[in-house]
């Protein structure tokens, strides 16, 4: 049998069978388990946003006069945990931040010693899943100096923040970003808001600021970053706690 | 029954033709059902934090243009939506707030699942988007546009549009070939829905995503700030509910079975009396 096809329907079968290809191509290369069709939208928009952030543009910083005075909070605003609560008492003296996982060279090292790294600082606007967003200003050590000094190996994929702050189900909090993610002129870790020291509620003593992406992206009570081939083995396999308890999405964006 | 069949049809017996393509049919569910779970997911995303600011910023704390308040001063506790100076009260309606839903409908049955919620909001989105652009693509590459959206140059005057503005207050139905055709007000409003409501729906829900504003900083100053660009999408949503309810009375009032099967099946009756 003869098929003539116009030139509409070569068209329309290009457009769809890229599309297809598109949808494949992002799925795979997605880190999370691709289940149902949250999971391929989640991997779709994490593709074609990391195509329209290739050249790795800033985020619109503000005025030091926008900063909002009590910058809001949500999620866990105090730790309950003692191990925490005593590192608190003692101004974080005690306390060690660590970088490992796939890295040459694990970092281990105090508040004051993380100060004294070249600081930045940047005035952003805060947005939250829930609806609200304030202007702070963070300051901290950028994330991909910190992957620089400690030296990725090959394979090396994602980025995982371990937290201090136990949730309702007795786990505490994580999260994860991509390594371009990380590697963000303004991805940083922030011991700083508005000059000060940064708040408990805001995540004191250190807490992520990935300012492409939204507020639970944003780890607070940091106290260990581990490099990763696959997040098959954080959590549930999804990649955050709000990803494995409530079905948000991963590549957070958006 | 393929389109052609029953355009075929259209000949054959009298008061029977293709209203609605297949094409036309598919979106035209494939945009509802999105629309449904938009609205859906809308309310219930904006049910966790109930209050609509201008600008960049906007949190508890700060001056809000709208909010759903809670006074819990008296025995009973009260509940009010606050717009400017205008209160209106909606006790019993909404309500308890503070990790309860504000609007009663949402009871949070299985667990939280706002994250759920929001990721049900992104994929229904991409489906009216991608229903959107292909019906457009469709309009302009089918000439449909200009067939039956584009208002003529004798539909285009004031007296034309008043007549037909009369027309709709007295339920005046179209008669025989007049109903093939849209009418003025239909014509204005799908055009207004689908060239200006819906890309505004998209452009301020995608000033919401920290993502696209940082590689498009320039959607901030188009709607006023991160906060200004949620209002909006707020009051675009609210304006497409509204084109709903009356598209949908306007279904009960010109015959609920002929439309609803021409939408389903493409197949529409002029009537016989119409078209004597």
């Amino acid at each position: 049998m003869r098929v003539k096809l116009t030139r509409r329907q070569i068209l329309h079968g290009a457009l769809l069978t890229g599309m297809g290809g598109g949808i494949i191509a992002a799925s795979r290369r997605f880190p999370g388990p691709v289940e149902g069709i949250y999971d391929v939208v989640d991997a779709v928009n994490y593709s074609l946003h990391d195509l329209l952030l290739a050249g790795q543009p800033l985020v619109r910083e503000y005025s030091r006069a926008d900063v909002a005075l009590n910058f809001p909070t949500s999620g866990v605003t105090s730790p309950r945990d003692e191990r925490y609560q005593q590192l608190k008492a003692n101004a974080f003296a005690d306390w060690r931040f660590t970088l490992d996982g796939m890295v040459a060279n694990p970092l281990e090292l105090s508040l004051s010693e993380l100060k004294s790294l070249p600081a930045q600082t940047q005035v952003t606007l805060h947005t939250c899943d829930e609806g609200w967003s304030a202007v702070g200003a963070w300051t901290g050590v950028r994330l991909s100096q910190l992957l620089q000094q400690a030296l990725l190996q090959p394979g090396a994929r994602y980025v995982v923040f371990h937290c201090m702050d136990t949730q309702s189900n007795g786990v505490p909090y994580y999260e994860s970003i991509d390594l371009f993610a990380a590697s963000h002129p303004q991805t940083i870790l922030a011991y700083g808001l508005n000059g000060e020291d940064l708040p408990e509620q805001n995540g004191a003593p250190l807490r992520l600021r990935i300012e492409t992406q939204i507020g639970y992206k944003h780890a607070k009570f940091v106290e260990r970053v581990e490099v990763v081939d696959s997040l098959a083995h954080i959590g549930d396999g999804r990649g955050g706690w709000w990803e494995d308890v409530d079905r948000a999405v991963w590549y957070a964006g958006l | 029954m393929t389109d052609q069949a029953i355009a075929q049809q259209d000949d054959t017996e009298a008061g029977w033709y293709l209203r609605f393509p297949l094409v036309t049919r598919l979106l035209h569910w494939t945009v509802a059902a999105s629309i449904f779970a938009l609205l859906w997911s809308g309310l219930w995303v904006f049910n966790i934090h109930p209050r609509l600011y201008w600008g960049d910023q906007g949190y508890f704390g700060a001056p809000a243009i709208a909010e759903i308040v809670a006074d819990t001063s008296g025995e009973e506790p009260r509940y009010a939506i606050h717009i400017g100076d205008l209160s209106m009260n909606v006790t019993g309606v909404m309500g308890r707030g503070s990790g309860q839903p504000y609007v009663r409908l949402f009871n949070y049955p299985q667990g939280f699942d706002f994250g759920g919620n929001r990721a049900l909001h992104f994929t229904a989105a991409w489906f009216l988007v991608l229903g959107w652009l292909y019906y457009v693509y469709h309009l302009l590459s089918s000439d449909r546009l200009r067939q039956t959206w584009l208002p003529t140059r004798a539909e285009m005057t004031l007296r034309h549009i008043w007549q037909d503005f009369v027309n709709h207050l007295k339920f005046r139905r179209a008669q025989g070939d007049e109903a093939r055709r849209y009418n003025i007000l239909q014509k204005l409003s799908y055009l207004t829905l689908m060239f200006l409501l819906f890309p505004l729906i998209f452009l301020t829900g995608l000033t919401m995503s920290n993502s696209i504003t940082t590689a498009w900083p320039f959607l901030f100053d188009l709607f006023g700030g991160r906060q200004s660009a949620r209002t909006l999408h707020f009051v675009f949503a609210s304006i497409t509910v509204l084109f709903i309810l009356i598209h949908l009375l306007q279904l009960l009032v010109v015959g609920f079975t002929n439309y609803m099967r021409s939408m389903i099946t493409g197949r529409f009756q002029i009537r016989a009396e119409d078209t004597q």
